[in-house]
Protein backbone atom coordinates (compact mmCIF):
# COMPACT_ATOMS: atom_id res chain seq x y z
CA UNK A 1 0.00 0.00 0.00
CA UNK A 2 1.28 3.45 -1.23
CA UNK A 3 1.50 5.81 1.44
CA UNK A 4 -0.34 9.23 0.38
CA UNK A 5 1.82 11.90 -0.17
CA UNK A 6 0.57 14.73 1.58
CA UNK A 7 0.72 12.18 4.73
CA UNK A 8 4.03 12.22 3.95
CA UNK A 9 5.30 15.36 3.69
CA UNK A 10 3.08 16.87 6.50
CA UNK A 11 5.56 14.69 8.56
CA UNK A 12 7.90 16.95 7.01
CA UNK A 13 9.83 13.93 5.87
CA UNK A 14 11.62 13.93 2.42
CA UNK A 15 9.40 11.81 -0.15
CA UNK A 16 11.43 8.60 -1.53
CA UNK A 17 14.03 10.24 0.56
CA UNK A 18 15.47 12.06 -2.52
CA UNK A 19 16.71 15.59 -2.15
CA UNK A 20 14.81 18.79 -0.03
CA UNK A 21 11.65 18.38 1.22
CA UNK A 22 8.90 18.93 -1.32
CA UNK A 23 6.64 20.54 1.02
CA UNK A 24 9.11 23.30 2.48
CA UNK A 25 10.27 23.56 -1.39
CA UNK A 26 6.72 24.84 -1.65
CA UNK A 27 6.74 26.81 1.88
CA UNK A 28 9.94 28.87 0.91
CA UNK A 29 8.82 29.51 -2.86
CA UNK A 30 5.53 29.98 -3.17
CA UNK A 31 4.87 33.69 -2.33
CA UNK A 32 7.35 34.35 -5.12
CA UNK A 33 6.41 32.06 -7.50
CA UNK A 34 2.86 33.55 -7.19
CA UNK A 35 4.09 36.73 -7.76
CA UNK A 36 5.81 36.31 -10.86
CA UNK A 37 2.67 34.45 -12.05
CA UNK A 38 0.80 37.91 -10.89
CA UNK A 39 2.95 40.14 -12.03
CA UNK A 40 2.05 38.81 -15.57
CA UNK A 41 -1.65 37.84 -15.20
CA UNK A 42 -3.08 40.29 -13.00
CA UNK A 43 -5.59 37.99 -11.63
CA UNK A 44 -5.02 36.18 -8.28
CA UNK A 45 -7.12 32.84 -9.18
CA UNK A 46 -5.08 32.55 -12.65
CA UNK A 47 -1.80 33.16 -10.99
CA UNK A 48 -2.59 30.48 -8.40
CA UNK A 49 -2.89 27.51 -10.89
CA UNK A 50 -0.02 28.60 -12.95
CA UNK A 51 1.72 28.57 -9.19
CA UNK A 52 0.38 25.35 -8.98
CA UNK A 53 1.25 23.47 -11.81
CA UNK A 54 4.65 25.18 -11.08
CA UNK A 55 4.40 22.81 -8.11
CA UNK A 56 3.28 20.37 -9.79
CA UNK A 57 5.94 20.17 -12.37
CA UNK A 58 8.47 20.28 -9.85
CA UNK A 59 7.21 17.32 -8.42
CA UNK A 60 7.53 15.46 -11.32
CA UNK A 61 11.19 16.86 -10.97
CA UNK A 62 11.45 16.49 -7.72
CA UNK A 63 14.02 13.51 -7.32
CA UNK A 64 15.98 15.00 -9.47
CA UNK A 65 15.99 18.85 -8.51
CA UNK A 66 19.00 18.70 -5.73
CA UNK A 67 20.68 22.11 -5.50
CA UNK A 68 18.26 24.75 -3.81
CA UNK A 69 20.19 27.61 -5.78
CA UNK A 70 19.18 25.93 -9.13
CA UNK A 71 15.77 24.94 -8.08
CA UNK A 72 14.78 28.69 -7.27
CA UNK A 73 16.11 29.54 -10.69
CA UNK A 74 13.95 26.40 -12.28
CA UNK A 75 10.68 27.52 -10.19
CA UNK A 76 11.43 31.48 -11.19
CA UNK A 77 11.77 29.88 -14.76
CA UNK A 78 8.84 27.67 -14.91
CA UNK A 79 6.41 30.05 -13.68
CA UNK A 80 7.24 32.65 -15.67
CA UNK A 81 6.78 30.55 -18.93
CA UNK A 82 3.68 29.15 -17.99
CA UNK A 83 2.11 33.01 -17.13
CA UNK A 84 2.82 34.29 -20.42
CA UNK A 85 1.72 31.21 -21.83
CA UNK A 86 -1.30 31.34 -20.30
CA UNK A 87 -1.91 34.67 -21.04
CA UNK A 88 -1.16 34.69 -24.41
CA UNK A 89 -4.08 31.75 -24.80
CA UNK A 90 -6.56 33.78 -22.92
CA UNK A 91 -6.05 37.32 -22.77
CA UNK A 92 -7.92 37.69 -19.93
CA UNK A 93 -6.01 40.79 -18.76
CA UNK A 94 -9.07 42.40 -18.46
CA UNK A 95 -10.57 39.86 -15.76
CA UNK A 96 -8.39 41.91 -13.25
CA UNK A 97 -7.83 41.93 -8.94
CA UNK A 98 -10.28 44.16 -7.79
CA UNK A 99 -10.53 43.25 -4.47
CA UNK A 100 -6.71 44.35 -2.85
CA UNK A 101 -5.45 44.27 -0.07
CA UNK A 102 -8.72 42.85 1.52
CA UNK A 103 -9.85 42.07 5.44
CA UNK A 104 -8.10 45.16 5.91
CA UNK A 105 -10.69 47.52 7.58
CA UNK A 106 -10.42 51.05 6.48
CA UNK A 107 -12.25 53.99 6.69
CA UNK A 108 -13.44 55.55 3.65
CA UNK A 109 -10.94 58.24 3.44
CA UNK A 110 -8.94 55.07 2.79
CA UNK A 111 -10.91 53.45 0.63
CA UNK A 112 -10.89 56.47 -2.00
CA UNK A 113 -7.00 56.60 -1.71
CA UNK A 114 -6.78 52.77 -2.10
CA UNK A 115 -9.25 52.74 -5.31
CA UNK A 116 -7.15 55.85 -6.80
CA UNK A 117 -3.86 53.47 -6.16
CA UNK A 118 -5.83 50.58 -7.96
CA UNK A 119 -6.51 52.51 -11.08
CA UNK A 120 -2.58 54.13 -11.20
CA UNK A 121 -1.49 50.48 -10.48
CA UNK A 122 -3.91 49.50 -13.31
CA UNK A 123 -2.21 52.34 -15.60
CA UNK A 124 1.20 51.40 -14.85
CA UNK A 125 -0.41 47.35 -15.60
CA UNK A 126 -1.18 48.64 -19.43
CA UNK A 127 2.04 50.37 -19.72
CA UNK A 128 4.16 47.63 -19.06
CA UNK A 129 1.95 45.53 -21.46
CA UNK A 130 2.62 47.98 -24.38
CA UNK A 131 6.78 47.55 -23.60
CA UNK A 132 8.88 45.68 -26.05
CA UNK A 133 8.93 42.12 -24.99
CA UNK A 134 12.40 42.20 -23.91
CA UNK A 135 11.90 45.02 -21.92
CA UNK A 136 8.96 43.78 -20.43
CA UNK A 137 9.44 39.85 -19.37
CA UNK A 138 12.67 41.38 -17.34
CA UNK A 139 10.54 44.15 -15.42
CA UNK A 140 7.91 41.78 -14.60
CA UNK A 141 10.34 39.20 -13.16
CA UNK A 142 11.23 42.17 -11.10
CA UNK A 143 8.41 42.92 -9.60
CA UNK A 144 7.92 39.88 -7.70
CA UNK A 145 9.63 40.10 -4.25
CA UNK A 146 12.97 39.26 -3.56
CA UNK A 147 14.15 39.10 -7.24
CA UNK A 148 17.73 40.28 -7.77
CA UNK A 149 18.81 41.08 -10.95
CA UNK A 150 21.27 37.83 -11.13
CA UNK A 151 17.54 35.53 -9.98
CA UNK A 152 16.30 37.26 -12.94
CA UNK A 153 18.75 36.70 -15.29
CA UNK A 154 18.82 33.33 -14.26
CA UNK A 155 15.51 32.58 -15.53
CA UNK A 156 15.69 34.47 -18.33
CA UNK A 157 19.11 33.05 -19.84
CA UNK A 158 20.79 36.34 -19.31
CA UNK A 159 23.70 38.27 -17.59
CA UNK A 160 23.15 39.99 -14.27
CA UNK A 161 24.56 43.65 -16.10
CA UNK A 162 22.19 43.12 -19.28
CA UNK A 163 19.36 42.85 -16.83
CA UNK A 164 19.78 46.01 -14.79
CA UNK A 165 20.30 47.87 -18.46
CA UNK A 166 16.89 46.48 -19.81
CA UNK A 167 15.39 47.04 -16.39
CA UNK A 168 16.68 51.01 -16.66
CA UNK A 169 15.78 51.35 -19.98
CA UNK A 170 12.13 49.89 -18.85
CA UNK A 171 12.12 52.42 -16.42
CA UNK A 172 13.12 54.94 -18.70
CA UNK A 173 10.02 53.91 -21.03
CA UNK A 174 7.80 54.00 -18.41
CA UNK A 175 8.57 57.27 -17.01
CA UNK A 176 8.52 59.24 -20.41
CA UNK A 177 4.75 57.50 -20.84
CA UNK A 178 3.60 58.28 -17.34
CA UNK A 179 1.31 61.13 -17.00
CA UNK B 1 12.27 73.78 -26.65
CA UNK B 2 15.49 74.21 -28.29
CA UNK B 3 18.18 72.00 -29.82
CA UNK B 4 20.39 71.46 -26.61
CA UNK B 5 17.49 70.73 -24.82
CA UNK B 6 16.46 67.74 -26.69
CA UNK B 7 19.43 66.38 -26.63
CA UNK B 8 19.93 66.27 -22.77
CA UNK B 9 16.36 64.26 -22.87
CA UNK B 10 18.08 61.31 -22.28
CA UNK B 11 19.95 62.58 -19.44
CA UNK B 12 17.54 64.26 -17.76
CA UNK B 13 15.72 60.62 -17.51
CA UNK B 14 18.69 58.55 -16.60
CA UNK B 15 19.47 61.20 -13.55
CA UNK B 16 15.27 61.01 -12.82
CA UNK B 17 16.16 57.06 -12.20
CA UNK B 18 19.16 57.97 -10.17
CA UNK B 19 22.02 57.92 -12.37
CA UNK B 20 24.74 60.40 -11.44
CA UNK B 21 23.94 63.55 -13.95
CA UNK B 22 26.98 64.32 -15.89
CA UNK B 23 28.67 67.67 -16.63
CA UNK B 24 27.16 68.30 -19.18
CA UNK B 25 23.65 68.10 -18.22
CA UNK B 26 24.60 70.13 -14.86
CA UNK B 27 25.98 72.57 -16.93
CA UNK B 28 22.92 73.04 -18.61
CA UNK B 29 20.89 73.13 -15.73
CA UNK B 30 22.78 75.74 -14.84
CA UNK B 31 21.34 77.85 -18.00
CA UNK B 32 18.45 76.53 -18.70
CA UNK B 33 15.47 76.64 -15.98
CA UNK B 34 13.24 74.94 -17.96
CA UNK B 35 15.26 71.51 -18.57
CA UNK B 36 15.39 72.09 -14.43
CA UNK B 37 11.94 72.50 -14.04
CA UNK B 38 11.65 69.07 -16.27
CA UNK B 39 13.91 66.98 -14.11
CA UNK B 40 12.11 67.96 -11.26
CA UNK B 41 8.71 66.66 -12.41
CA UNK B 42 10.73 63.63 -13.50
CA UNK B 43 12.01 62.93 -10.18
CA UNK B 44 8.37 63.15 -8.74
CA UNK B 45 7.38 60.96 -10.82
CA UNK B 46 10.31 58.47 -10.67
CA UNK B 47 9.67 58.67 -6.87
CA UNK B 48 5.85 57.71 -7.90
CA UNK B 49 6.49 54.73 -10.70
CA UNK B 50 8.91 53.26 -8.26
CA UNK B 51 6.31 53.30 -5.74
CA UNK B 52 3.57 51.53 -7.80
CA UNK B 53 5.75 48.91 -9.64
CA UNK B 54 5.82 47.09 -6.65
CA UNK B 55 2.04 46.95 -6.16
CA UNK B 56 1.54 45.39 -9.41
CA UNK B 57 2.72 41.70 -8.15
CA UNK B 58 3.69 42.12 -4.77
CA UNK B 59 0.88 42.79 -2.80
CA UNK B 60 -0.40 39.06 -4.03
CA UNK B 61 -0.36 36.39 -1.45
CA UNK B 62 -0.94 32.86 -1.85
CA UNK B 63 -4.22 31.49 -0.54
CA UNK B 64 -3.96 29.90 3.20
CA UNK B 65 -4.63 26.62 1.68
CA UNK B 66 -2.59 26.96 -1.45
CA UNK B 67 0.01 24.26 -0.37
CA UNK B 68 -2.73 21.96 0.60
CA UNK B 69 -3.96 22.13 -2.47
CA UNK B 70 -0.91 21.58 -4.18
CA UNK B 71 -0.02 18.81 -1.88
CA UNK B 72 -3.23 17.21 -2.56
CA UNK B 73 -2.66 17.51 -6.31
CA UNK B 74 0.56 15.98 -6.40
CA UNK B 75 -0.96 12.79 -4.33
CA UNK B 76 -3.46 12.34 -7.31
CA UNK B 77 -0.61 12.69 -9.72
CA UNK B 78 1.95 11.09 -7.72
CA UNK B 79 -0.82 7.97 -7.32
CA UNK B 80 -1.45 7.42 -10.98
CA UNK B 81 2.23 8.34 -12.36
CA UNK B 82 3.49 5.14 -10.79
CA UNK B 83 2.09 2.39 -12.40
CA UNK B 84 2.67 4.01 -15.97
CA UNK B 85 5.90 4.91 -15.47
CA UNK B 86 7.06 1.28 -14.08
CA UNK B 87 5.23 0.06 -17.44
CA UNK B 88 6.99 2.70 -19.80
CA UNK B 89 10.24 1.58 -18.00
CA UNK B 90 9.90 -2.12 -18.52
CA UNK B 91 8.84 -1.92 -22.21
CA UNK B 92 12.00 0.48 -22.43
CA UNK B 93 14.18 -1.97 -20.37
CA UNK B 94 12.64 -4.54 -22.30
CA UNK B 95 13.70 -3.42 -25.71
CA UNK B 96 16.98 -2.25 -24.64
CA UNK B 97 17.69 -6.00 -23.75
CA UNK B 98 16.30 -6.98 -27.36
CA UNK B 99 18.61 -4.84 -28.93
CA UNK B 100 21.80 -5.16 -27.42
CA UNK B 101 21.05 -8.91 -27.63
CA UNK B 102 20.93 -8.73 -31.56
CA UNK B 103 24.21 -6.44 -31.71
CA UNK B 104 25.50 -9.23 -29.83
CA UNK B 105 24.49 -11.85 -31.60
CA UNK B 106 25.24 -10.09 -35.08
CA UNK B 107 28.17 -8.91 -33.43
CA UNK B 108 29.52 -12.77 -32.90
CA UNK B 109 27.50 -13.82 -36.34
CA UNK B 110 29.77 -11.43 -38.05
CA UNK B 111 33.34 -12.56 -36.42
CA UNK B 112 32.28 -16.76 -36.47
CA UNK B 113 31.60 -15.99 -40.27
CA UNK B 114 34.75 -14.06 -40.79
CA UNK B 115 36.80 -16.69 -39.82
CA UNK B 116 34.73 -19.47 -41.33
CA UNK B 117 34.21 -17.91 -44.60
CA UNK B 118 38.07 -18.80 -46.50
CA UNK B 119 37.78 -22.42 -45.02
CA UNK B 120 34.47 -22.90 -46.50
CA UNK B 121 35.27 -21.57 -49.87
CA UNK B 122 37.75 -23.59 -50.09
CA UNK B 123 36.22 -26.88 -49.18
CA UNK B 124 33.06 -25.72 -51.43
CA UNK B 125 36.07 -24.89 -54.55
CA UNK B 126 35.69 -26.42 -57.76
CA UNK B 127 37.66 -26.30 -60.93
CA UNK B 128 35.55 -24.10 -63.35
CA UNK B 129 35.47 -27.21 -66.15
CA UNK B 130 33.30 -28.93 -63.51
CA UNK B 131 30.94 -25.79 -63.15
CA UNK B 132 31.01 -26.18 -66.65
CA UNK B 133 29.56 -30.08 -66.85
CA UNK B 134 27.11 -29.16 -64.16
CA UNK B 135 24.90 -26.59 -66.92
CA UNK B 136 21.64 -27.38 -68.44
CA UNK B 137 23.88 -28.85 -71.79
CA UNK B 138 25.67 -31.63 -69.63
CA UNK B 139 23.97 -34.19 -70.50
CA UNK B 140 23.93 -33.80 -74.39
CA UNK B 141 28.17 -33.63 -73.52
CA UNK B 142 27.84 -36.82 -71.68
CA UNK B 143 25.59 -38.49 -74.78
CA UNK B 144 27.59 -37.15 -77.80
CA UNK B 145 27.82 -40.03 -80.41
CA UNK B 146 31.45 -41.10 -81.18
CA UNK B 147 32.76 -41.23 -84.40
CA UNK B 148 30.91 -43.54 -86.47
CA UNK B 149 27.69 -43.55 -84.36
CA UNK B 150 24.42 -42.05 -84.32
CA UNK B 151 22.71 -39.87 -81.62
CA UNK B 152 19.61 -41.97 -81.97
CA UNK B 153 21.99 -44.99 -81.16
CA UNK B 154 23.38 -44.22 -78.15
CA UNK B 155 22.96 -46.04 -75.14
CA UNK B 156 22.27 -44.38 -71.82
CA UNK B 157 24.16 -46.94 -69.90
CA UNK B 158 27.45 -46.49 -72.45
CA UNK B 159 27.75 -42.66 -71.39
CA UNK B 160 26.35 -42.66 -67.33
CA UNK B 161 28.77 -43.10 -64.76
CA UNK B 162 31.83 -42.61 -67.81
CA UNK B 163 32.16 -38.89 -66.62
CA UNK B 164 31.62 -38.50 -63.54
Amino acid sequence: MTRPFAAAVSADQSWRGAGPDFNRLIAENQRRVLQIAYGVLGNTADAEEVAQETFLRAFRKFPSLREPERVKAWLNRIAFRLALNRQRASRRRAVRDTTWHGGQPASTGDEAARANERLLVEQLREQIAALPERLRDVLQLSLAEGMSAGEVGAALGLPAATIRSRLHSAKKLLLERMK
Amino acid sequence: MSTACTEQRERLLDAALGQQPPVELLAHLRSCPRCAAALAELRGRSERLNSLLPLVARHAEPSPDFRARVLSAADRRGSKSPLFRRWALAGFAAACVAVAAWLTYAEIDGRREARVVPVERIAHWRAPSDVFLEVAGAQNLRTIPRLGQSIVSVSVTQTTGGLK
